[in-house]
């Protein structure tokens, strides 16, 4: 049960980097503070302003979208016009990250902050829940069915796809890949954001929140094949289930929990090892 | 008593070891594009084995060797299955080894003293009845020697043929290896002698402070570096040491500054958004950054001085 | 011959640039010099309260003259960082102490100025600011820092230089052994005790299978080391855990397939907030849970899974005063007046620490810090602060710990500590 929620949270917060990861063709470190964002937005509708919790969540969502693209529009898109190599496009995207940051410990401080929620427990049969996962559940759901729909039936979708697969070709085909790119991105930021606060309700708020997670969305990104849609969907609940296993095992073994990063590291190092294009390359080598 | 010299002299210091790591590491981006997001590790290896050898009761001269020897090794080690990857996957594996490594030194207490970091690391020249401040200035000399001495090995392996391969290489892999130059061997050459440099540098940095703990090496010093090199300029050396100073002088000087004027923001927030603007503008404007590589009228000119002056002195000791 | 004279431009060129980044760096700091005395009158002119009692009220004017015109001391707080969310109201405590002094003139009629400064939970960047605490503001007696290694990168430096040191937060053991009769004091007690002090609970509880669930940093770990003394072969597992983790059911479930009867648990807010709400969660509120003073505090009832779980679960220890609780009082309802907010875990030590360097300051009656600090043992044999009796050892520890032990309650509907006993 665990596995599956943190599969879900990770889905979410994983979509965004690895579709714009394919898209852009580098990795986003700043998508991390993304999630932050979002958690922190939704702090301040709810706390600061007042507004209802469906109210604060929607608007918080919405501003990381805005964050997401502006930081597509404002820096990325010029870098990448200007021709800048892919390590710049990541310090970059590493300054960015810093700057969000510590611009968000600057307005709400360093310290922890909490949502304040009380989530009465619920049980369905032997499975002992709250409103929460249950949420975290269905947006999952919700998000993996209608970007499937989209992705397949759409036109826009099609067209993300192809972009995702082959830019040159599919902007020889007329698409405007400025477009797509804004559009991924701000989504990608979106639901980042939206994984934000459920992280954050699940454990607390701190500054440091998305960049506790970074490692493993690079993980997941790599292991489900850069800009997979699919990939990343098994990939994700791969991951929370290895992570949870994998602590057992270590102090199974007598060694500490600390280690826990250590697994996501380890599932990235082996995918890069084995098969850098990840399990996306080898669903498509079959169909 | 107050003494600002002495703060300032530290600083100097600091600036100094963050000159080698900044070396470090332009001589694996600048010059060869390994983008080794993971230097923070190596640095923390070459503290490390300073620090149990230190313990151990060995003189520093055999736990840097040590040091630079372990740190090269596992350097190289840590290369041979990730060079071959593209930059941003090599950058994202190599932020993950830190990690790990960190994580490894923190938990198996028996190996590193785990959570508490040992302590209690003699300097590396001790002269017994000094003031601070002449302490200090040894400290100093130790690690400007060190500096200058990375600064000259540098300098001559870039301008020599060595150098030009590795700048084919960052140029466009594909074409020096049609030149018949394995491309491979040359990036792991490369990485093991960075991380080497590194090591030493954690020698020095463990010698220095006394004591090493892993919440010393946070992957925000590896980034530290990079905005060194990004600002200084990449591909040049003297670039990488301008930036250390910058960065240094620079984080330095946002503590001193806020006692003075009443800052709208926490000094701390504010120094690491000045720092991310600023590398995000000189990414943007001047990817050469401050200095600029050096190219075609300079080329060999150290490299042949240095060399003719050592043809001067062998056929002066052969005369003998 | 060109190529030599390029040879000779570079060196220069090298030389100067050298000379020039050293040269900007002095220039900074001598230009602001002027701004420094102008800056310090500006700043710390706050709060008017009544407090200062009036045996200590004398014994600041009782000063010969040759006190510097203003008295300044430094303040090493984590505040970013790991303990970033501890060290912003921990360094309120050291504030208040330093307001409510000048706000009776003072020493001796010299004003107080409080330089704090970042450590960011690094030991580098703690010794960086000591060093600068030390060498620009020629401070002779620190507060702080927060965490043991930190202050361990700092000791050699601080007996070196004669600075006093005071941390009102360092537990670990080592620093006892390591920096012997010398500059380096603490007002709060060795965990070398609190981990005997927990471990003794279980056994008195009739505790036989015990768990052991700490965080992996120092604090965690030297308790647990201490405590397994204690406890010996009943404890059947320890289990150490991340606490930047967001998600602790692997290790909840994990001590409960295990079935102790007690398990021995060392956190902070942060996690053990999420601990608890997931140990309600899995329903390990039957077993007795022993927790060190990491998870005392309001804030834990923030979350009302946490509070509910340590209402039924939980008991603990925590470093206090052996008798009633009145100082403690006083300054909380101080603090509250000031700050807005109640102080948290470890404020009172901080504000014990500044009082007593303020009075050592005062009675060595010169701004030097061997004699600040032989004047600081002398002031500890008689100081009753907010947290207690606060006399040093001759290592610079506390030299009586006590440690209450405490309950949750809930009271019409409301969470509350309680204590339930004391120990030794």
């Amino acid at each position: 049960m665990n596995s599956i929620t943190w599969g879900c949270m990770y889905m979410l917060a994983t979509l965004g980097l690895s579709l714009s990861y394919g898209l852009s063709r580098f990795p986003n470190f700043a998508h991390a503070e993304y999630i932050t964002f979002g958690a922190y937005m939704a702090f301040m509708f709810l706390t600061m302003f007042g507004l209802n919790i469906y109210l604060s969540i929607g608007l918080a969502v919405v501003l990381s979208a805005l964050l997401g693209g502006l930081s597509f529009l404002l820096l990325f898109k010029p870098l990448k016009s200007r021709g800048a190599s892919l390590i710049h496009l990541m310090i970059s995207s590493i300054g960015l990250s810093f700057l969000i940051r510590h611009f968000l410990m600057q307005v709400f401080g360093g310290g922890i902050q909490s949502f304040k929620i009380i989530w009465p427990t619920i049980s369905i049969g032997p499975i002992v829940t709250t409103p929460l996962l249950l949420a975290i559940l269905a947006t999952a759901l919700i998000t993996a069915i209608s970007l499937h729909i989209m992705l397949t039936k759409t036109k826009l979708g099609k067209a993300i796809r192809a972009a995702a697969d082959n830019p040159e070709l599919a902007a020889a085909s007329g698409i405007d890949l400025n477009r797509i790119s804004l559009f991924t991105w701000s989504l990608g930021a979106a639901l980042a954001g939206f994984s934000g606060i459920f992280l954050a309700m699940r454990s607390s708020l701190v500054p440091l929140l998305g960049w506790k997670v970074l490692l493993q969305t690079f993980a997941i990104t790599l292991l489900g094949g850069i800009g997979s849609f699919y990939g990343v969907l098994i990939a994700s609940f791969i991951l929370g289930l290895s992570e949870n296993i994998g602590v057992v095992i270590l102090t199974w073994l007598g060694l500490s929990a600390d280690y826990r990063s250590a697994i996501a590291f380890i599932i990235l190092v082996a995918t890069l090892i084995i098969k850098p294009e990840g399990i996306a390359a080898v669903a498509r080598r079959r169909a | 008593m107050a003494d600002p010299l002495m703060y300032l002299l530290d600083a100097i210091a600091y600036a100094g070891i963050f000159g080698i790591l900044s070396i470090s590491l332009n001589l694996e981006y600048g010059y060869t594009n390994l983008a080794n997001f993971g230097k923070v590790a190596f640095f923390m290896i070459g503290a490390y084995v300073t620090a149990i050898m230190s313990s151990l009761k060995y003189p520093f001269i055999a736990s840097s060797l040590l040091a630079i020897l372990i740190a090269s090794v596992i350097g190289i080690l840590t290369s041979l299955p990730t060079l071959r990857l593209k930059e941003d996957f090599l950058a994202i594996t190599m932020i993950s080894l830190g990690e790990v490594m960190k994580l490894i030194i923190k938990n198996e207490t028996w190996l590193a003293g785990g959570v508490w970091g040992i302590s209690g690391i003699p300097p590396a020249i001790v002269i017994p009845g000094l003031t601070f401040r002449d302490r200090l200035i040894v400290q100093i000399a130790l690690i400007y020697s060190v500096l200058i001495a990375c600064f000259l090995l540098c300098e001559l392996i870039v301008k020599s043929p060595y150098g030009r391969v590795l700048k084919t290489i960052r140029e466009d892999e594909l074409l020096a290896s049609t030149y018949g130059k394995n491309v491979f061997k040359y990036k792991v050459q490369v990485f093991a002698l960075g991380s080497a440099m590194s090591g030493l540098a954690g020698s020095l940095f463990a010698q220095y402070i006394g004591t090493v703990s892993p919440y010393m090496f946070e992957p925000t010093v590896t980034f530290t570096i990079w905005m060194m090199v990004i600002l200084g300029g990449p591909a040049n050396n003297l670039g990488a040491i301008l930036g250390a100073f910058m960065v240094e002088g620079f984080q330095r000087s946002s503590r001193l500054i806020k006692d003075y004027f009443n800052l709208p923001l926490d000094p701390v927030n504010l120094q690491v958004m000045l720092t991310a603007i600023l590398v995000i503008i000189v990414v943007f404007y001047r990817p050469q950054g401050l200095l600029k590589e050096k190219i075609k009228p300079y080329e060999g000119k150290i490299h042949k001085i240095i060399t003719s002056k050592l043809m001067e002195v062998k056929s002066w000791i052969h005369r003998s | 011959m060109s190529g030599k004279s390029k040879a000779v431009s570079t060196s220069i060129a090298l030389i100067a640039i050298v000379v020039v980044a050293i040269i900007a760096g002095a220039v900074g700091y001598y230009a602001g010099q002027a701004a420094a005395q102008e800056a310090y009158r500006r700043g710390y002119n706050e709060g008017r309260q009544a407090g200062l009692t009036e045996g200590r009220q004398q014994a600041l004017q009782e000063v010969s003259p040759v006190l510097p015109r203003e008295i300044k001391i430094g303040c090493i707080m984590s505040l970013t960082g790991l303990l970033g969310p501890m060290g912003t109201n921990i360094v309120k405590g050291v504030q208040l102490a330093v307001d409510e002094v000048n706000s009776r003139g003072g020493i001796a009629g010299r004003r107080i100025v409080l330089i704090v400064e970042d450590d960011g939970t690094d030991p580098s960047k703690g010794l960086e600011a000591l060093k600068k605490l030390v060498e620009v503001d020629g401070c002779q007696i620190v507060i702080g820092p927060m965490a043991s290694g930190v202050l361990r990168a700092m000791g050699n430096y601080t007996n070196e230089h004669k600075v006093v040191l005071i941390s009102p937060t360092a537990t670990a053991p080592y620093i006892t052994t390591e920096f012997p009769d010398d500059y380096v004091f603490r007002t709060v007690g060795s965990d070398t005790l609190q981990g005997k002090a927990l471990g003794e609970l279980l056994v008195k509880r009739n505790a036989s299978r015990v768990v052991i669930l700490v965080m992996n940093n120092p604090y965690g770990i030297g308790i647990m080391e201490e405590a397994k003394k204690v406890l010996g072969t009943r404890v059947i597992k320890t289990i150490t855990y991340d606490p930047s983790k967001l998600d602790f059911t692997t290790e909840l479930q994990m001590v409960k397939d295990l079935k102790p009867d007690g398990v021995l648990y060392v956190g902070y807010y942060e996690d053990g907030k999420i601990m608890f709400r997931q140990a309600l969660e899995m329903g390990l509120d039957n077993i007795l849970w022993v927790c060190a003073e990491g998870v005392y505090g309001d804030p834990m009832f923030e979350d009302p899974a946490a509070a509910e779980f340590m209402a039924r679960a939980c008991i603990g220890t925590r470093p206090s005063a052996p008798v009633g609780l009145e100082s403690y009082e006083i300054f909380k309802s101080k603090f509250r007046a000031k700050f807005g907010e109640d102080p948290s875990m470890y404020a009172d030590t901080a504000y014990d620490a500044t009082m007593m360097a303020i009075l050592a300051i005062a009675k060595a009656g010169d701004y030097n810090g061997t004699k600040i600090r032989e004047a600081l043992k002398d002031i500890s044999q008689t100081f009753m602060g907010a947290s207690g009796y606060k006399v040093f050892d001759e290592n610079g520890d506390q030299l009586y710990q006590v440690y209450e032990i405490w309950d949750v309650v809930k009271v019409d509907g409301k969470y509350e500590f309680e204590a339930i006993g004391y120990w030794p």
